[in-house]
């Protein structure tokens, strides 16, 4: 195990933390979003504001994580990247600046405002679709190098199947994500309502979710053969995956172990993640960037483990905390 | 940036990097007390601004005079130790990065008895018009001693000298953070002394501007720092014109940014306006002695 590895494989688990309490995070503001639309606020919007609140500003925490990481242990992302991102990424902070603004506010004084509220859904489901991009683009084929610089083909971007199949992944993950953790977390609370409501979303954008997952596999398939060719010979986390899913699907069907269907899920997108992530080993970027042409000094890399595994020190029992005293706290919970 | 080291520069490509030697650099120690401690001042004087904008608006609480004098207090500390670490600053500067110091001085040629030139104008000679004089004020700003010779921007080459503009930046800063030093002390002694002058609308008035008036000075230091190490982003190493991005997209974004900050702004400023609109600090006050009296009683 070298210091590349252990470093991408840090960032890796820092994004997958991301991914998921992004998800939870982004789909939740949708749903409310929604309820508002068709007059179920009464239903979604107590449980699901008693949930965003505190939860907010850790999620960002994870992506502020991997954004110093990345930059810190492969600096040639930067050029990369941070060359060709601009817009899309400049595009997704915006995005939570509006977020953060809409916390903010809600907390302050506009409460219940209805059309910030709608922008705040919207936000939901464009944040995922604009960072997937990132993923499409490390696929290779859309950035090219004209005078030593990488520029970002805007065109060929948007008219690949790929980039599209990826982004409806991220939506329909997002919300598949985010409805199953939300039925378990309604029912904590004992709320019945909610729960049923959640429930129906789950099972609803479960479909979709395979359906676009395996759309992204044949469409690889046609984009970058050799990642296919090593995305196959790892198809056994997939297989695990799909099982994992089918489990969780059927404990949501039988109205029964939300708790456990959540943490199958977890796993599921873990095993698909990972599987993803090492079988685009050691491509950061196809075919400009690998994990080793792009590793920082040693020197580096070792202060910057040191300090993420401080980081994690703090993290971790902070994250026990808020888990302790509003996600899992019955009083809390049920809004007492 | 302003004293990069850490690190050997060897064909381009980085050696021994030390992380812990570049971050405790030499501009470390100043920049990083100057920065914290004028940000303690600002929120001070910020703070005392609004206890005095209430009195001038007709509030006769307590809780307004309590917070002014607490707060001038505060910023008469903070002030003083601003200047303190701003003289230390000024010896860095002569020491690692004098050509920020020759530039923010209008200190064209390299001699000692430096005077410290405070506003005035260049003409197209380049020689200063209309200009407050500190006679070797420079030289003890720089080396502690009258005498000592200040390295002026004849030893740099043209392309290396930071826009002379930063000169009216320099003043800015100091002649606020030395206007407030003196306005607090005022303060502060016209309370121990029971002058009824403090307590007049013209002051108060001054007091109101105290607030705004540190942000513009932070802001001025800010531009100072940065723009005064240009042409460089890492001084001596890096030009800022070889570290920016190919992208041709960033004027687009920088109005977009521009225009979510307004936006941000102006809705921070109605809900903010609106909260204490309908909470004031007197009424929550006297709830809060209600709230006790009940738990007495």
């Amino acid at each position: 195990m070298n210091l590349e590895i252990i470093g991408i494989s840090v960032l890796w688990t820092f994004l997958f933390g991301y991914i998921m309490i992004g998800s939870i995070d982004f789909g939740a503001s949708f749903f409310n979003a929604y309820s508002l639309i068709v007059e179920k606020q009464h239903i979604l919007t107590k449980i699901i504001q008693r949930y965003l609140s505190p939860v907010w500003e850790v999620t960002n925490v994870f992506l502020v994580f991997f954004f110093v990481g990345i930059i810190g242990f492969f600096p040639k992302t930067a050029f990369y990247y941070g060359t060709t991102l601009l817009v899309p990424i400049s595009i997704g902070v915006i995005l939570l600046a509006v977020r953060g603004s809409y916390y903010a506010f809600e907390t302050y004084g506009a409460r219940g405002h209805k059309g910030y509220a709608l922008l705040y859904g919207l936000s939901g489901l464009l944040l995922p679709a604009s960072l997937s991009i990132v993923l499409t683009i490390s696929e290779g084929g859309f950035i090219t190098m004209e005078n030593g610089a990488p520029v970002l083909d805007y065109w060929t971007l948007f008219t690949e199947p790929l980039t599209w199949a990826v982004v409806l992944l991220s939506v329909t993950a997002v919300l598949y994500i985010s409805a199953t953790f939300l039925t378990w977390y309604a029912n904590q609370a004992g709320d019945t309502e909610a729960t049923r409501l959640m429930r129906k979303y789950a099972l609803l954008w479960a479909f979709p979710l395979i359906i676009t997952a395996a759309g992204i596999i044949v469409e690889l398939r046609g984009h970058n053969p050799d990642h296919y060719e090593k995305l196959m010979n790892l198809w056994w986390m997939f297989a695990l995956s799909f099982i994992l899913f089918l489990l969780t699907v059927w404990f949501l069907w039988k109205k029964r172990n939300y708790g456990s269907a959540f943490i199958l899920l977890v796993i599921q997108f873990a095993l698909a993640f990972f599987g993803y992530g090492i079988s685009h080993y050691p491509y950061l970027l196809y075919p400009h960037l690998t994990l080793y042409d792009s590793f920082t000094n040693n020197a580096m890399a070792i202060s910057l483990i040191v300090a993420f595994i401080l980081g994690f020190c703090l993290l971790v029992p902070s994250l026990y905390l808020l888990l302790k005293l509003f996600l899992f706290n019955k009083q809390y919970v049920s809004g007492k | 940036m302003n004293s990069p080291q850490g690190f050997d520069l060897v064909d381009e490509k980085l050696t021994n990097v030390n992380p812990l030697l570049a971050m405790f650099n030499p501009a470390m120690p100043t920049k990083v007390t100057h920065v914290v401690v004028t940000a303690y001042m600002t929120a001070a004087f910020v703070l005392a601004s609004i206890a005095a904008f209430r009195m001038l608006t007709g509030s006769k609480h307590v809780y307004h005079k309590k917070a002014l004098f607490f707060t001038m207090k505060l910023g008469l500390i903070f002030s003083i130790a601003t200047a303190v670490i701003g003289d230390f600053s000024g010896k860095f500067l002569a020491e690692y990065q004098p050509e920020k110091l020759a530039a923010a001085e209008w200190h064209f040629e390299t001699h000692g008895e430096a005077p410290l030139i405070m506003w005035g104008m260049l003409d197209e000679n380049n020689d200063i018009k209309y200009a407050i004089q500190i006679p070797f004020a420079l030289s003890i700003l720089a080396h502690w001693l009258p005498g000592a010779v200040v390295t002026g921007l004849d030893q740099f080459p043209e392309d290396e000298i930071p826009p002379l503009y930063i000169h009216y930046l320099f003043d800015t800063m100091v002649t606020i953070g030395m206007g407030l030093v003196v306005l607090s002390l005022i303060y502060w002694i016209g309370v121990k002394r029971g002058w009824a002058f403090i307590h007049s609308k013209f002051f108060l008035v001054l007091s109101v501007l105290s607030g705004p008036l540190s942000m513009l000075a932070i802001e001025a230091g800010w531009w100072l720092a940065e723009v005064g190490r240009q042409p460089w982003i890492l001084r001596g190493i890096m030009r800022t014109s070889e570290a920016a991005t190919t992208n041709n997209q960033v004027d687009l974004m920088l109005m977009l940014f521009c225009g979510l900050y307004i936006i941000l702004g102006i809705g921070t400023i109605v809900v903010m306006s609106r909260m204490f609109k309908r909470n004031p600090v007197e009424q929550e006050l006297k709830d809060r002695e209600m709230e006790k009296g009940g738990v007495q009683k």
